[in-house]
């Protein structure tokens, strides 16, 4: 694996990058030089600079998006550098055993060192420091069911006919403010495509982690699950402290052609802010994923407990006929963090379904907000959408909200939506407390029942994950 | 077809016409805050799925409403609830003969703004425009901008008003287009207890527009039980406010019944401004035709240990279009709130739409908070039920419909009420092009 690393940082160097310091990192600021830059040092084909700066041009004209129930100063995107690669290649780390002891010591701190799950059995990591990928894992034995999981830098040189056909095809280039300007500048991310009535023989999964200060993160994912095929795609995040905000604003696309599945879980834990609400990071994330053909089905899995502000909305375009699509979201918010999540259901098809079960914990003074969308278009007979939204609040000094649109045009479809708010009830924790249970951990239990519908979505690993990752974002909350 | 700013614009000449109630202090801050706002368009998030076509087709703010009116037709249309101190404005203004209300103002109960005393002015100024943000209501602002008329209904310190009163809003214009506004001030003092029931109804083919307001007022221990019938002929369009305030124990009650129509677009604002009281809305919203309805529903839960049930039913059919949205603000310290809000619907036609969004909005931690909404069709296992049991399928469907909506006329708190809804929903029901078969109501 190490082989490959260094095969792909030896790449950087044939295409002239040369650097002594610790990082190379752009000036901040944005016009269509920096877009030249990165797509050069990208070494890009010419239609992908043009696509990129197509997609600046739109942004420019495109404003900041208000509506979001959350306050935070203007981003000031002159002030952002966007591009940084690794550091030099004599840092960077040649196996997973030579990560950054501080995020091991994340992991070590949840449970699950890093380097024990590398050696778990079927998951291949993709490791992402800052913006460009340095280490793909297990790729013989991808390549042997056909499995194409790459970088996507590396992906538009080997196969631009996929990148071409599916880049923006789910979420165009100016689709929003955020996915405008990640189109315009994003700097990698993962590309994985499943060949037909292929089972990928393990869950993939990636590890994001912010490692500059006043870096922009601009990850950009593609996943194509052609006829019949299956993937399990895991996305897990973490950042070390951070005094600044930093914005992250990602794109993720899946195409899910006829029969084929995806599901794509995330853990997000990134700096939220210390504890006066200094600091942490700005993730603004466009997901969608399109249910191309019939019978394909989606799964989003989110536990978000890390960022300052978080403004995304996993979606799924239920295009084909009897397609699925699901939302299963966890998201804590504690100390001065901001969230504004939910997902959008686009019903196009006929005896499309979806589900979506969001658990919105809010403490200390934090904001959290579910925002989502049902639609369902005249053709689309037979429709079905299940919606849970439940809120629960510790402490007095934050907030809990719900934001549902349901905007129905077939008189076929059935559609429910519930919300409820409550709190940690005193009997419950009296209960526990009465048993030797203390009030912290009778706090986190009781969290943990209310979070279980979501967890159990979740692949295994992450569950454990997810469960010691609320315990430690908890912290501080109670008492 | 005019833009909103030109309508906007047209608007306001209007507004700067004199009122006759020079001691009114509000018609200048209306106009005020309406040179400020923008008419709503589609990227108002208030107005996100109701366009104002209806009235930017029309010129109805060139005329004024006068009209004659056929007086015994008119009387058909208003005397069914027996006995009730009535008061029928016709385009907006009241129409003494149709009338009758002398012993509530022998009492001082009901008053013309006209006829106000020094007393009675007082209040209206202290309280008319304050149960709603003025800034999210441009059309209170059009309404409360050339105040020349309104009814200030009062009642005094612990007295329980026997008699109903009935507002009735009749539109007919003949085809021609008109202007109707119309607004009424309840105050219920401490103790006080009303039963208000507001009439909105048509002669014929009416081209009004019509913007009604309501602000209610009730002090500590009040009650208000507040009955609402918009039944007006399809081809009008209405904005109507209720902007409520409710001081500690005080009770209020809605039950609506509302037609769609051209354009008809409710506001209704709940401040709990004291602890311990009570607010009930109910209600049900049919649209046929090319019809649209939006109902905006906002509960303001300021203080603590106040809790609110809603419960609103909607029936969509044909090419209509019907709206809902209900949100439940828990401020910050309004602990011990129970806050409750449901919103079903039955969409009949592929060519019908509904938008709906229950909202919550939460800050403080020891509430009860719910709220649901569902769209659904008749049930395929109940009309098997009935048709096996020898019912056909026409039948079957027409009386899970009337099912559907009876569950929120029966609520209403009284029988000549509920018997004149009733009678409004056959003839609701038996044009509906999709149930254009039997109907009965037996």
């Amino acid at each position: 694996m190490s082989d490959e690393i260094e095969s792909l940082i030896r790449r950087e160097y044939q295409a002239g990058f040369i650097t002594n310091i610790e990082s190379e990192t752009l000036p901040p600021g944005l016009n269509e030089d920096v877009i030249r830059i990165i797509s050069g040092k990208k070494n890009e084909p010419e239609w992908m600079l043009e696509w990129r700066l197509e997609a600046y041009r739109k942004w420019r004209e495109m404003d900041v998006p208000q509506w979001a129930h959350l306050q935070h100063p203007p981003v000031d995107f002159d002030a952002i550098s966007y591009y940084s690669s690794p550091k030099s290649k004599d840092d960077a780390p040649k196996s997973l055993d030579e990560v950054d002891p501080e995020i091991l010591e994340t992991f070590e701190k949840l449970g699950i060192p890093l380097h024990e799950r590398a050696k778990l059995a079927g998951v291949a990591v993709d490791a992402v420091f800052d913006s460009v990928s340095i280490g793909t894992t297990y790729k013989d034995e991808l390549a042997k069911a056909g499995v194409i999981f790459c970088s996507i830098s590396e992906a538009v040189h080997e196969h631009p006919e996929l990148i071409r056909k599916y880049l923006g095809s789910v979420v165009p280039q100016q689709d929003n403010f955020y996915a405008a300007l990640n189109s315009a500048v994003f700097s990698d991310g993962s590309f994985v495509y499943i060949p037909k009535n292929t089972r990928c023989p393990m869950e993939l999964s990636t590890y994001f982690r912010i490692n500059e200060l006043n870096t922009g993160q601009f990850e950009r994912t593609l996943i194509v699950a052609d006829e019949g095929s299956y993937v399990s795609y895991l996305e897990g995040c973490t950042a070390p402290m951070r005094d600044e905000n930093q914005l992250h604003a990602a794109v993720v696309e899946l195409v899910a052609l006829g029969d084929a599945e995806i599901k794509y879980s995330t853990v997000q834990n990134w700096y939220p802010g210390d504890e006066n609400g200094k600091g942490g990071i700005y993730n603004f994330v466009t997901k969608r994923g399109v249910c191309d053909g019939a019978n394909s089905k989606i799964s989003w899995t989110q536990v978000e407990t890390g960022s300052a502000i978080t403004w995304k909305y996993p979606s799924v375009i239920l295009r084909g006929d009897n397609s699925i699509g699901e939302f299963y979201s966890v998201a804590l918010t504690n100390g001065y963090q901001q969230a504004d999540t939910g997902t959008k259901m686009i019903h196009m098809g006929k005896n499309t379904k979806s589900t979506i079960v969001s658990k919105g914990i809010s403490a200390g003074r934090s904001q959290n907000a579910y925002r989502g969308l049902v639609r369902i278009s005249p053709r689309a007979e037979g429709a079905r959408n299940y919606t849970q939204c439940d809120s629960l609040l510790i402490g007095d000094q934050c907030g809990a909200h719900t934001f549902p649109y349901i905007e129905n045009k077939n008189p076929d479809a059935i559609l429910e939506h519930e919300a409820t708010t409550s709190k940690v009830s005193d009997d419950q924790l009296f209960l526990c407390r009465q048993r030797g249970i203390d009030e912290e951990k009778a706090v986190s239990m009781i969290v943990n029942g209310f979070c279980k519908e979501v967890f159990k979505e979740l692949p295994m690993e992450f569950a454990v994950e997810a469960g010691k990752l609320l315990e430690v974002s908890l912290e501080g909350a109670v008492g | 077809m005019m833009t909103p700013n030109e309508l906007k614009q047209q608007a306001q000449q209007r507004l700067q016409q004199q009122t006759s109630l020079e001691w009114l202090s509000l018609p200048a801050k209306a106009q005020a805050t309406f040179a400020e706002l923008d008419m709503p368009t589609r990227k108002t998030e208030a107005w996100k799925y109701t366009p104002l076509t209806a009235l930017l087709n029309n010129t109805y703010l060139e005329q004024t409403a006068e009209g004659a009116v056929d007086e015994s037709a008119a009387a058909d249309r208003v005397g069914q609830l027996g006995d009730v101190s009535r008061l029928v404005f016709v385009n907006g203004r009241l129409h003494p003969n149709l009338s009758s209300y002398s012993d509530l103002e022998n009492q001082g109960v009901i008053t013309l703004f006209s006829n106000a005393n020094d007393a009675q002015r007082e209040l209206i100024n202290a309280e008319l425009g304050t149960a709603f943000e003025p800034q999210q209501h441009v059309f209170a602002a059009l309404n409360y901008g050339s105040i020349d008329e309104g009814v200030l209904i009062q009642a005094p310190t612990d007295f329980k008003v026997q008699q109903p009163i009935q507002l009735v809003y009749l539109s007919t214009s003949e085809g021609q287009s008109a202007l109707a506004q119309s607004r009424v001030l309840v105050y219920g003092a401490a103790g006080s207890s009303l039963e208000l029931i507001e009439q909105y109804d048509s002669l014929g083919d009416t081209n009004v527009f019509h913007n009604h307001m309501t602000e209610i007022s009730l002090q500590a221990n009040a009650r208000l039980t507040h009955m609402r019938l918009q039944m007006e002929h399809e081809s009008l369009s209405h904005v109507n406010g209720l902007h409520v305030k409710l001081a500690d124990g005080s009770h209020y009650e809605q039950h609506a019944l509302a037609f769609g129509s051209a354009l008809k677009r409710n506001d209704i604002n709940v401040n709990f401004n004291g602890s311990n009281a009570y607010c009930r809305l109910n209600g049900v919203f049919l649209s046929k035709h090319k019809q649209h309805i939006d109902n905006h529903l906002n509960l303001e839960h300021g203080v603590p240990h106040c809790n609110s049930d809603t419960v609103y039913k909607g029936f969509i059919t044909d090419s209509s279009r019907a709206v809902f949205n209900g949100r439940i603000h828990i401020h910050k310290h309004a602990q011990k709130t129970e806050a409750h809000l449901n919103n079903k619907n039955l969409l009949l036609s592929k060519q019908a739409e509904l938008d709906t969004k229950p909202e919550l909005e939460i800050y403080a931690d020891d509430v009860k908070c719910s709220h649901g909404a569902s769209i659904g069709k008749l049930d395929d296992k109940s009309l098997f039920y009935f048709q096996s049991r020898g019912i056909d399928r026409a039948t079957a469907e027409a009386m899970l419909c009337l099912g559907f909506v009876n569950e929120m006329v029966e609520q209403f708190p009284n029988e000549a009420v509920i018997d004149l809804a009733r009678q409004r929903l056959a003839e609701f029901f038996n044009d509906v092009d999709k149930l254009n078969h039997l109907w009965t109501l037996e």
